[in-house]
């Protein structure tokens, strides 16, 4: 009897060691589908990897796919908010029509100010610890030149749809911030964006690449020309009576800055071409679809798009839509 | 005698499970006859067993019953509606058995968290249905056989489509904008893989539910509530082999009544004349043309197609067999069993199928005195098949196409349907199938050792491990449909299905483990007056789950339903896949102590370690007390008989809820690659999670007062009352956060926002139970009805500033609609002159309510409705009547104080339900009580341009959830042979609803009334014995 009620014991004991193989980090699980911000930090492709992310903005409604700049392809036309047409399938439109407009409730007309703050946050960040990251100082001045040529594109979007904006500077907003400090909301005014877009394009335009090359900074990232382009379109803009924010002079110097790069001049192999030829002198930037993304209607790969172009009038469509 | 049954034989029992009966060898035996008798009657039926033997008997009509036993056995009398009794035989050959009537089941032990307590003694909210109660229902999902049966749980039926047609429930209604998901703990495993829906009812022994802060022994999972499943053990005795059959009839509870071909034809005509009024009443169909719809003179251009009734059978087949077997030794028991379970869509044709396949095997051993062991195992295959359109896109389209297109053309072509939908081929396998066959399986070792050294000391533990694995395969294949063009007379080919005209695959597959491990140390003593049970226990668990998936597109043919015979592209691959684990450790801890059992006072605690919070904050504590007084056994207690039984008891405790999001404490990147640099898709990472570094747990404090007592010796009941405050609710801040900030988060993933622990809600109401039992004679009958009225309110959750206060969330119930108020129709122009109107607003429009009084109609003037679809009261009743040989068991569940919109698709996209096409206004019916037809209801100023109360049905209902008549086969004829019992019955479920929604089942909640139905089963079922 003895024997067995310590053999007894001892089973309780292995129970007792299973039940309390007592790993002190039992607790502590690290996850494989994401990374912390330290790792993010700690490798150079990595950071790369979320700074490339940048050309994209976040996806903020049911009916478009992931937006580069701007509005993004939305399924419901931006004239349904208008006395033009009523879309019959709402997305996001008829809250707009019927006057329900509110802080909770923007309809589809609510996307490109918290995208383009969001990408701004995001820039901020990456150019707040962008030193913390170890990679060739040039490459790193590239990489520093092209987040700031996106938070102007940015800036861009909103000065055009809504305005003088809030400008921010470098920084990164924090849960637990106070979000009353009316600082948070005070808008400069469209001269002052304007400024502030055009001395960070010129801060770009310096420090990035004349070029594309198929090593480190492939067909689609941004170039000199790029940012010259912009500024060029920012200061047309602020030339205009609606901006009332600059002068011809300076808006036909700017266009003249990005001529004079001697790398862009008109397509002459068709105007059909023209869409279809990836690598031409026409295009001062561009963005790519990439078949893949649409083989499968999975709706999570879908290339970078913007709305500002050479010509400014044709919308970038994607096939099979 | 246990010596006959060694191990070897048990052994050689499982090799034949079911096709093997034992043979019972006999020692000195005598004649042993006698009579049962309960209050002076004779009790038919009752179980006359040999102690440690496997032979037993039931006695006749008259109560008799002889068998052969030795002289100094022990006969062991059962009965339900009675205490068991023991009898010594003490060599007597005529014996009298007088059993005592068990009126409340007094001396019932309920299985409470890791341990059981007498039902007298219960300090908590606790509820309890035995096994045999839940096999009443045809119903083989166990979620749907709670409904009605006890206070305390809200539940509603959303669907009836077979694999997924279980009840949605919280216990109390809803009490957080966060998880109401209730912890299922199943033989002691709590959030076992594979839950509670699919058990096989026939396992079932019990099922509880803790209502209160007792469930606060389950700490971080429990704040919902909890609900301990305990499956069937084996008991001593001879092997007793169980098997039953049912077959049932499944049909759709209610489906609506669509307009005609006719009538639509003719609603076509008023609203092109609504869009267009100068071209006057017949601008698509002429009036000889609607009669031509009428008559059904011309099938192929006029006809009238009923697409329910097309697709639709008038009943499905489901099928039921269970065959179980159980017995045992003093050191050995054992229950095994094996179910079958079969049910078909309600689809002409159809390709919906659920098949279960389930075994059991639950062994106890005693090793020694002291030591004891159980493994209990468990599985089960669940093959889910289904066509590649989903069931809501089936019943969408049979409620939207048109009944002026046929179906089938007469010459036998399918036609297209609504925009390339013909229901009646969508729920075949003509355009692939959806085959998601999934594997669960449980397995529990149990150890248990009583100390002699130190009496009332004992140790057990188990290892449970859990694992599930579902596979997904669809193969999507295109098929022909066509469309008849008049003008013509051309069928034009349409081709649906599959991608750009091939076929499609997906693969997937998802495996579950979870490991659970626990050890506890139980102390349970008296010491006179005064009884303590304490325990301490340490548990701890590790859930892993894989998903891998990958599909192929352009598939050459559709004859090879395989990933490697897809298409060839390198853009025609795809695949995926991601992995997940989450740990626990717990530390629990209880007193229950009592004095003379009049005073009972339970103690718990609990601190729950869990990986989704940040190293240091990791654990949590939950402690809560609960305490009875059981007046009644006051020696001043008078004894009366009015009052026979009265208890007090009130519980108090904090509980918690940890189910949020993982990894919320620190920033996450994750990738997301998108962009095309370079001609192809390059990494991309997206911070997709901001860091909450102090999220913690949900809280809830609970409060409980309850009074449990009887009256005139035959009327139970209980009256509670519960109050909960959640507080730290997990809840993202979305409207107070400033787009300038750049903190915005995406739509449809994951928050970029934490969770932080912000939302405040209280929730509080009354539960009452009374039952009522008695027996005459032949006669018994037995009532219990039960009454739970719970109301939550929103204390704090993060709205916007400047929502008006009549609009706002906060202060009302949760998932309350926001809608205008529609106080009639515009008969006149007159009419719409008199009040503030739309814009444009025409005779037959709604009438909205000005509600802020400022003479126009807009956003403002939307209010808050009263109620939600989640029920503030629910009720029921529990009958059973029994004759001789005859019971009858009905259950009634019933809501109230609950409201459902459901606006339907119609329009000239989709028909319209009968009771608006037949009531609606028009020119020529300007009595009408539904509004004037429109181009679309979800744009229309009457429907989803101005969503209105119009739509908003009172959801309340009275339904017989359940009713069984059973026949208990008896009489002399069966003591001759081995027949233990035979059972005959007819049982029904959702036999009928008395309500006034017109058309939907109003457990639906589903806002264009699109669902596959919920189901009326009507069953014939036999049980036997031996």
């Amino acid at each position: 009897m003895k024997f067995r009620s310590f053999k007894s014991i001892a089973l309780f004991g292995i129970l007792a060691t299973l039940a309390g193989s007592c790993k002190k980090d039992f607790l502590d699980i690290n996850p494989t589908d994401r990374l912390s911000e330290s790792a993010l930090l700690a490798d150079s492709t990595l950071f790369e990897s979320f700074v490339q992310n940048r050309y994209l903005g976040a996806r903020l409604q049911e009916k478009e796919d992931i937006p580069g700049f701007g509005r993004g392809f939305t399924w419901a036309m931006w004239t349904s908010l208008t006395d033009e047409a009523i879309y019959n399938n709402d997305d996001n439109t008829w809250s707009i029509v019927r006057g329900l407009l509110a802080p909770e409730n923007l309809g589809i007309a609510g996307t490109v100010w918290g995208r383009s703050y969001r990408s701004i946050r995001e820039c901020n960040f990456a150019l707040g610890n962008i030193d913390q990251v170890t990679m060739s100082e040039p490459h790193k001045n590239m990489l520093k030149a092209e987040l700031r040529f996106i938070r102007a594109y940015r800036y861009f979007d909103l000065v055009t749809n809504y305005g003088g904006a809030v400008l921010l500077g470098d920084k990164v907003y924090n849960l637990g911030d106070n979000f009353d400090d009316p600082g948070v909301y005070t808008r400069s005014s469209i001269q002052e964006t304007v400024s502030y877009i055009q001395s960070e394009l010129t801060a770009a335009a310096a420090d990035l690449p004349l070029n594309n090359n198929g090593t480190n900074w492939k067909l689609g990232r941004a170039t000199k020309g790029a940012a010259l382009a912009l500024k060029a379109r920012m200061a047309l803009y602020a030339a205009s009576p609606l901006y009332a924010a600059g002068n011809w002079a300076d808006a036909a110097a700017a266009a003249k800055a990005v001529m004079d790069l001697n790398k862009y001049s008109i397509y002459n192999g068709g105007y059909r071409q023209l869409f279809l030829t990836p690598e031409n002198n026409e295009i001062i930037f561009q963005a790519f679809v990439h078949q893949e993304c649409f083989a499968f209607s999975t709706g999570n790969c879908v290339g970078s798009q913007w709305l500002w172009r050479l010509g400014g009038q044709y919308t970038l469509t994607k096939p099979g839509r | 005698m246990e010596r006959l049954l060694s191990s070897g034989r048990v052994l050689r029992l499982f090799g034949c499970m079911f096709l093997f009966l034992i043979s019972v060898p006999v020692l000195a035996q005598q004649l042993v006859s006698g009579r049962v008798v309960s209050n002076g009657q004779p009790v038919s039926g009752a179980t006359v067993q040999l102690k440690g033997a496997a032979l037993s008997v039931l006695t006749d009509q008259d109560g008799r019953f002889s068998l052969q036993a030795p002289a100094n056995g022990v006969l062991i009398i059962t009965h339900i509606g009675n205490k068991t009794q023991e009898l010594a035989i003490n060599g007597q050959s005529d014996l009298s058995v007088n059993l005592e009537v068990d009126n409340q089941n007094l001396g019932e032990v309920v299985v409470i968290g890791y341990n059981s307590q007498k039902k007298s003694n219960l300090t908590g909210s606790v509820s309890v249905v035995k096994g045999a109660d839940i096999v009443k229902s045809p119903q083989p999902n166990i979620s749907n056989s709670l409904a009605g049966r006890f206070s305390g749980l809200v539940i509603n039926n959303r669907s009836g489509e077979p694999g997924y047609d279980g009840s949605s429930f919280t216990i109390r209604g809803l009490a957080t904008t966060g998880n109401n998901d209730v912890l299922i703990v199943v033989d002691g495993v709590p959030g076992q893989i594979g839950g509670l829906e699919r058990l096989n009812p026939n396992d079932i022994e019990s099922i509880t539910v803790l209502k209160d802060a007792s469930a606060a022994i389950y700490g971080s999972r429990a704040a919902n509530g909890a609900i301990l499943v305990t499956t069937k053990r084996g008991k001593t005795g001879k092997p007793s082999i169980t098997a039953s059959y049912n077959q049932g009839f499944s049909s759709p509870t209610r489906l609506p009544k669509m307009a005609d071909a006719a009538t639509y034809a003719q609603i076509n005509n008023e609203i092109d004349y609504y869009n267009n009024p100068g071209g006057g009443m017949n601008q698509r169909y002429s009036a000889e043309e609607i009669q031509l719809f009428r008559n059904g003179s011309d099938p192929l251009n006029y006809p009238n197609t009923d697409w329910a009734k097309t697709t639709l059978q008038k009943s499905a087949l489901q099928s039921q067999t269970n065959i179980g077997l159980s017995g045992g030794t003093e050191n050995l028991q054992y229950y095994v069993s094996a179910g079958y379970l079969n049910q078909d869509g309600i689809y002409k044709n159809g390709a919906t199928n659920y098949k279960q396949y389930s075994f059991r095997s639950n062994i106890d051993a005693a090793i020694t005195k002291q030591f004891k062991v159980g493994l209990y195992l468990s599985g089960r295959q669940e093959d889910r098949q289904f066509p590649m359109a989903g069931a809501g896109d089936i019943f969408r389209t049979i409620y939207r196409a048109y009944p002026t297109i046929p179906a089938v053309y007469p010459n036998g072509l399918p036609s297209y349907g609504i925009e390339g939908n013909n229901p009646v081929y969508m729920a075949t396998d003509i355009g692939g199938l959806t085959k998601n066959p999934t594997q669960v399986f449980n397995g529990i070792l149990k150890g248990s050792y009583t100390f002699e050294s130190v009496k009332g000391l004992s140790i057990d533990g188990f290892v449970a491990t859990d694992k599930s694995w579902s596979f997904n395969k669809s193969f999507s294949k295109p098929y022909t449909l066509y469309s008849y063009n008049k003008g013509s007379d051309q069928y034009t080919q349409r081709v649906v299905g599959g991608a750009s005209g091939a076929a499609t695959l997906n693969q997937s597959q998802t495996n579950q483990t979870q490991l659970t491990t626990h050890i506890k140390l139980n102390y349970q003593r008296s010491f006179g007056d005064h009884s303590i049970s304490t325990f301490v226990a340490v548990e701890q668990s590790k859930l892993t789950r894989e998903v891998f998936g990958a599909s192929r597109i352009n598939f050459p043919t559709t004859q090879t339903p395989e990933l490697s015979q897809g298409g060839t592209a390198a853009t025609d691959r795809d695949n995926s896949g991601s992995s997940f684990a989450f740990t626990r450790r717990s530390y629990i801890g209880k007193i229950a102590y009592n004095f003379r059992e009049k005073y009972l006072l339970d103690v718990q605690a609990r601190v729950d370690g869990s990986s989704t919070f940040p190293k240091g904050s990791q654990y949590g504590f939950f402690p809560s007390v609960s305490a009875a007084w059981r007046v009644a056994k006051e020696s001043w207690f008078p004894q009366s008989n009015v009052l026979n039984d009265l208890k007090i008891r009130a519980s108090y405790g904090v509980l918690g809820n940890d189910n949020v999001a993982q990894f919320q404490y620190f920033n996450n990147y994750s990738f997301a690659n998108n962009y095309v640099a370079g001609g192809s898709i390059v990494p991309g990472l997206d911070l997709t999670k901001l860091a909450n570094p102090n999220i913690t747990w949900e809280e809830a404090e609970k409060m409980d007062i309850g009074i449990d007592g009887m009256l005139f010796n035959s009327l139970n009941f209980e009256l509670i009352y519960f109050q909960q405050k959640r507080s730290n609710i997990l809840a993202t801040r979305n409207a107070s956060i400033p787009f300038v900030t750049g903190i915005v988060n995406p739509h449809n993933a994951a928050s970029l926002v934490p969770s932080e622990n912000i939302g405040r809600v209280n929730n509080s109401g009354i539960e009452a139970t009374i039952g009522y039992a008695k027996r005459r004679g032949d006669f018994r009958y037995g009532i219990s009805t039960n009454f739970t009225y719970a109301k939550n309110e929103i204390i704090f959750i993060d709205e916007a500033p400047g929502v008006l206060d009549y609009q706002q969330q906060t202060g009302r119930p949760l998932n309350t609609y926001l809608l205008y108020k529609a106080i009639g129709i515009f008969r006149t122009q007159e009419d719409i002159n008199k009040v503030p109107h739309l814009s444009g607003a025409q005779p037959g429009d709604l009438i909205y309510a000005d509600i802020n009084k400022d003479g126009v109609i807009n956003a403002d003037d939307q209010t808050r409705t009263d109620y939600g679809n989640i029920p503030e009261i629910l009720y029921g009743a529990v009958l059973n009547l029994g004759y001789k040989n005859f019971e009858l068991n009905m259950v009634f569940a019933g809501q109230a104080r609950v409201s459902q919109y459901v606006l339907p698709e119609a329009g000239t996209i989709g028909n319209f339900y009968s009771s608006w096409a037949d009531n609606r206004w028009s020119p020529t019916n300007t009595n009408g009580s539904f509004p004037r037809v429109d181009t679309r209801a979800s744009s229309s100023v009457n429907g989803g341009l101005y969503n209105n109360s119009f739509w908003l049905n009172n959801a309340a209902f009275l339904r017989m959830k359940n009713i069984e008549l059973g026949y208990n086969l008896g009489g002399k004829w069966m003591s001759a042979t081995k027949i233990q019992s035979a059972r005959l019955y007819v049982n029904a479920f959702n036999l009928f609803t008395i309500t006034k929604v017109k058309d939907y089942d109003p457990e639906g909640s589903q806002q264009s009334g699109q669902f596959y139905p919920q189901q009326r089963i009507i069953n014939l079922g036999a049980q036997i014995s031996f």
